[in-house]
């Protein structure tokens, strides 16, 4: 806790020294640039790649992040009826960014959101799937910047996000199946 | 539940997310070379594409944080509403986009057969198929002849490219050329294995055309046609050699790629064309292109062309020409296919 403590002072040390930075540590913590950036990336991703091979993996690879994103929603929302984590402001002076968030800081809901996109991404397409993890290391880190989570919050969505990630894709290989078989009929129709 | 906390900014987010999906959909055009997603013609210009993308999204972004910074920052619409929003802004997008590139496409097409009209000639019959015969004006001695089988264009209008450009280059080549209308009655199996029989004849007997040397030449299921012709047994005897650009031989399967070559609605019609498939199904083709031989044989593939199935054809007597970015269907009017042709017909016609 106390690593985790300083860990948080050094990087929250950052905000309101500067309005240039705190505009951007605003611009990269909202809960709509990055996210957004994010969804458009597999959006792009289903259109992109130059054989039909490439492309039908890159295709394969966004319904499994969006559910990808929904388990690991769900595993974060069953974590908080166990387990309640008040936020850094709530008992600490800090210097806050944003506004308060009253749900449980432990753990980060979008940094999960972030890594079980860019995961699920990354199992499909290396070079996709990094830019999102940029993407999302980004969105975590400006947050603990910003004061509403601590580092180990964001540590704990990463772990999340990943999971529900490798659940999906790599330990239930029938979902595989049924988007190759929905990406087929989409061809048909010139969709996929 | 859903409450979108404001309208305002559920509307501004709805905008932003529809113009960053719009600017996303021309990059990808841009860089796969899906023309028919494309709001411009980025096929030598990709980079158009790619301001154009950058330019719709950070237009997005700008509104949306410029006009609802204060807000941003209070609690907003939750995850579950976000997706909602963006869900809804990208299938805009796309239908917006397929509505608006078809046209801009067709134009572009318009544009390009408006550069290569078929001159003079006069109209013949052959078998049940119509055509054009052009014999250079000036001839004195009988010449090589070469009838034009045009891609098939599925009863759904002229395709953007025919085979009239390559007419052209021909006439000029003192060539006797046959095109034939590629319609869908034409184009019909197996009335559509009388059209070769019936032209070589009617080239055989013009006291122009030397008949030794006449050469069918046919684009897409034309190609597929005049290697049937000219590998059946009994049929085609008179062809002195055959080319084949971009023959269909093994049906691909469809997808995005048609959007490379053609407008959705159009590459829609020309995917769930039962007539289409039916027609390559029965000529056969791939297993008449290895009866072609000795005579020769010409083989032309766009390296951009994704209709085409990869097929067998290591094992024929045929000689492969790959062209570099051109695709399927603008492989008949493409400079560099042209040139070799003209070329090829040159040696062995």
């Amino acid at each position: 806790m106390s690593i985790d403590w300083t860990l948080f002072q050094f990087f929250n040390g950052l905000a309101q020294r500067s309005p240039v930075l705190d505009t951007l540590i605003r611009v990269l913590m909202n809960d709509y640039l990055i996210t957004t950036a994010l969804v458009l990336f597999l959006f792009g991703l289903w259109f992109s790649g130059e054989t039909r091979e490439v492309r039908e993996r890159n295709q394969l690879a966004v319904p499994l992040a969006v559910l990808s994103m929904f388990v690991g929603n769900l595993a974060i929302k069953w974590m908080n009826i166990l387990f309640y984590r008040p936020r850094p402001f709530s008992s600490h002076a800090v210097r806050l960014l944003f506004y308060r968030p009253s749900d449980s800081s432990f753990p980060s809901n979008a940094t999960s959101v972030g890594f079980s996109l860019a995961t699920a991404v990354w199992f499909f397409n290396r070079k996709a799937g990094a830019t999102m993890y940029v993407l999302a290391f980004l969105l975590g880190f400006s947050r603990v910047c910003g004061g509403v989570h601590y580092p180990s919050d964001v540590l704990g969505g990463m772990l999340v996000g990943t999971c529900a990630a490798y659940i999906v894709v790599k330990k239930l290989p029938f979902l595989t199946r049924v988007w190759t078989a929905v990406i087929h009929y989409l061809q048909r129709w010139l969709l996929a | 539940m859903l409450y979108f906390v404001s309208t305002g900014l559920s509307l501004c987010y709805l905008l932003f997310a529809f113009l960053s999906a719009l600017g996303v959909l021309q990059g990808v055009a841009a860089r796969y070379h899906l023309g028919g997603l494309a709001f411009l013609d980025y096929s030598e210009h990709p980079r158009r594409g790619y301001a154009l993308g950058a330019s719709l999204g950070l237009a997005g972004a700008l509104i949306y944080f410029v006009t609802q910074w204060a807000i941003i920052l209070t609690p907003g619409p939750a995850g579950a509403e976000l997706t909602i929003l963006f869900g809804a802004a990208a299938l805009v997008a796309l239908l917006f986009t397929l509505i608006l590139a078809s046209p801009l496409q067709a134009k572009r097409c318009r544009t390009r057969e408006a550069r290569l009209p078929p001159r003079g000639g006069r109209v013949v019959t052959v078998g049940p198929a119509r055509g054009r015969l052009y014999i250079p004006g000036d001839a004195t001695a009988p010449m090589p002849a070469v009838c034009l089988l045009p891609a098939y264009t599925g009863g759904h209008g002229a395709a953007c490219p025919n085979l009239s450009a390559l007419a052209t280059q021909l006439l000029e080549q003192r060539t006797v050329v046959l095109l034939v209308e590629p319609t869908t009655e034409a184009y019909s199996y197996p009335e559509a294995l009388a059209i070769v029989p019936a032209a070589t004849i009617l080239l055989g007997k013009l006291p122009e055309v030397d008949p030794q040397h006449i050469v069918v030449v046919g684009h897409d299921l034309g190609g597929d046609l005049s290697i049937r012709s000219a590998g059946a047994p009994n049929a085609g005897q008179q062809v002195a050699a055959v080319v084949a650009l971009a023959p269909v031989l093994v049906q691909a399967p469809v997808g995005l790629d048609l959007l490379r070559e053609m407008p959705y609605c159009r590459a829609l019609r020309w995917a769930r064309n039962s007539r289409r498939a039916a027609l390559r199904r029965e000529l056969t083709a791939l297993e008449y292109g290895a009866k072609i031989g000795p005579r020769p044989l010409l083989l032309v593939y766009g390296s951009e062309d994704r209709v085409v199935g990869n097929a067998a054809v290591e094992s024929w007597h045929a000689q492969r020409v790959t062209v570099r970015g051109a695709g399927h269907l603008n492989l008949g009017d493409h400079p560099m296919a042209l040139q070799a042709v003209v070329q090829w017909l040159k040696e062995h016609s």
